[in-house]
């Protein structure tokens, strides 16, 4: 055989168990230069010690909600080896992280509320080893009804107590009034601006149905002006 | 404010500049795509018939010549006088058009122009690529108008002759009619008669039957002056039209056309300068709209002077991904450190 060439169909490559060591994944860097250090002041804008739980808002959709959730979370994990970090995804109406991820949809969120499996068992792995990640779920036909269901509190509950940083992404504030229920269950609230997207009233709006839950400050998302550095000085903006 | 008013201006700049170039080159090119067209022009010196005893279709208010370019325009909007000059000039074809008024009322709008150059200088000009037309067109309505000026000005005269002629008639009518009864009281009273006759007494004052007669007569005999007065100026009115016509309308320039073909200096001037003045409009009304209608968070002031400001991220950018990157993108690069997956497509020199 050897040194000689031989045809095989697909059927019987597959059949073949894979006998090759399994290698350690290779370590990936961030594909944003800097992003890393970005994030990192946002975080330590609130500087986290203990255990801590908290919830990414926003006014409306595609305000990056999720793009900070995963930043943040990246950052703690990096940082701090030795804590243990969860991204839960809330938004059951738009979800997007199993596919980021390349997951299967199920489990996740909502068949830990619906009691079909165990809050331990919806937990996703990455490539880091303290991060994992909580995705929407199977599509539920009562979004609204599963996040205000007694339930939501206890899954919340039994991840803070299997993480030491829970960060919640929720849905657009404004979309969903589940979000105030959700901002109740964490110790903070961040919230995210974008510019040239949130509209200044909606961001009001927001803030205000967010009344009862502990906002820690704001983060203001894709800052960049058209105005060139000239005229700015220019004019001293 | 100005921040705003920049940022919209900086967002939306390929749109906001474009009026004040595309508008200003179209019309530019629009001017010199038409071709340069030959001016016919006269002057005429115009004259208040101050000799006249009535003046009624004057405004006194106006200078001559703004008398007689209000009267010119006003028989430009009249289908008559502008088929009058149109069917003595090459023009005449569109007379019969079905259209044809309409395409005549353009042409007059478009090329022709007349404008009192003081008190007295009445400026006539038409423009054609023509120039046998620019001059017929120029010397018909000279001599239409002038010859429309003096039928208005005789008929005029000639109504107010057949008036006061039928006036007259009907005073001296009643002044034969009053003489009458005058001479039958006078023969009904041969003492009154005698009475003025013989004595100086004055018959009236003794006799009010006579009286009465008398002011009949001279009511009449007033009526009568006055009637024939009123002719005799008519009368005047109608020689002295007739005859002052030429010095009341003196051609002082005789209709002449340039010898080359031109641009008008007021469309070469004036049209670009509305073009850049309407695109500069438009394009701060544009500005403004964009700058007023954009309500979103630009700023730090925008979110609210007691936010606490935890972080400012700029617009991420990942590198080795397409230059088009989407929201969906920049959260699957941000997660490519936990195993998200950047689409392939996207991703160049690999990683």
């Amino acid at each position: 055989m050897t040194g000689q060439m031989v045809r095989v169909s697909p059927s019987r490559v597959a059949a073949v168990p894979d006998l090759r060591p399994r290698m350690p994944a290779p370590k990936r860097g961030w594909l944003i230069p800097g992003g890393d250090e970005l994030f990192r002041s946002v975080y330590t804008g609130f500087q986290v010690g203990a255990p801590t739980s908290f919830a990414v808002c926003s006014a409306v959709s595609g305000d990056g909600k999720t793009t900070l959730s995963l930043g943040l979370a990246l950052t703690f994990a990096q940082d701090l080896p030795d804590r243990r970090v969860v991204v839960v995804e809330t938004d059951l109406w738009r979800p997007v992280l199993a596919q980021d991820f390349g997951l299967e949809p199920a489990p996740g969120l909502v068949d830990a509320l619906l009691d079909r499996v165990p809050t331990h068992e919806i937990l996703r792995p990455t490539s880091l080893d303290n991060l994992s990640l909580v995705v929407a779920g199977s599509a539920a036909g009562s979004a609204q009804r599963l996040l205000r269901s007694s339930r939501m509190p206890q899954v919340m509950d039994e991840l803070r107590h299997m993480h030491d940083v829970v960060i919640v992404d929720t849905p657009a504030t404004l979309a969903h009034s589940e979000v105030s229920l959700l901002a109740r269950m964490v110790d903070d609230v961040v919230f995210v601006v974008r510019t040239g997207v949130t509209p200044a009233h909606d961001l009001a709006s927001a803030l205000g149905r967010l009344q009862g839950a502990k906002i820690r400050g704001i983060v203001v998302n894709d800052a960049r002006s058209s105005v060139p550095n000239w005229v700015r000085r220019l004019v001293r903006l | 404010m100005i921040e705003r008013v920049l940022e919209a201006f900086f967002r939306h700049a390929l749109l906001i500049v474009l009026p004040i170039i595309v508008i200003p080159l179209v019309v530019a090119a629009a001017l010199y795509s038409t071709p340069p067209q030959y001016e016919a022009q006269a002057g005429m010196w115009v004259e208040q018939a101050t000799y006249l005893t009535h003046s009624d279709d004057v405004n006194r208010y106006l200078s001559p010549a703004v008398n007689q370019k209000n009267r010119l325009w006003e028989l430009m909007q009249t289908r008559t006088f502008l088929f009058g000059v149109a069917g003595k000039t090459s023009m005449k074809d569109l007379t019969t058009a079905q259209n044809g008024f309409e395409q005549i009322s353009a042409i007059f709008a478009r090329d022709f122009d007349v404008t009192a150059g003081g008190e007295h200088l009445l400026v006539l000009r038409f423009r054609s690529e023509d120039r046998d037309t620019a001059l017929q067109v120029v010397t018909t309505i000279v001599e239409m108008f002038k010859s429309r000026y003096a039928a208005d000005r005789y008929g005029q005269a000639q109504v107010a002759i057949t008036f006061y002629q039928s006036r007259l008639t009907e005073a001296e009518a009643q002044l034969v009619s009053a003489r009458s009864d005058l001479a039958k009281y006078l023969t009904a009273n041969p003492s009154v008669a005698a009475s003025l006759t013989t004595s100086g007494l004055d018959a009236a004052r003794v006799n009010p039957g006579f009286a009465e007669a008398q002011r009949q007569v001279d009511i009449a005999q007033r009526g009568a002056d006055s009637a024939r007065d009123s002719l005799e100026r008519a009368k005047l009115d109608v020689s002295a039209g007739a005859e002052s016509l030429d010095l009341g309308f003196r051609l002082t320039d005789p209709p002449q056309a340039s010898t080359t073909p031109s641009r008008q200096l007021k469309k070469l001037l004036i049209y670009p300068i509305a073009a850049v003045v309407l695109a500069v409009v438009l394009s701060a009304s544009l500005l403004m709209l964009f700058a007023l209608s954009d309500h979103s968070v630009r700023s730090l002031a925008d979110v609210g002077p007691d936010a606490v400001i935890l972080g400012v991220l700029p617009h991420l950018r990942a590198v080795g991904v397409g230059r088009r990157q989407g929201p969906a993108i920049t959260r699957r690069a941000v997660g490519f450190v936990a195993g998200a997956i950047v689409p392939l497509r996207s991703l160049r020199g690999g990683r």
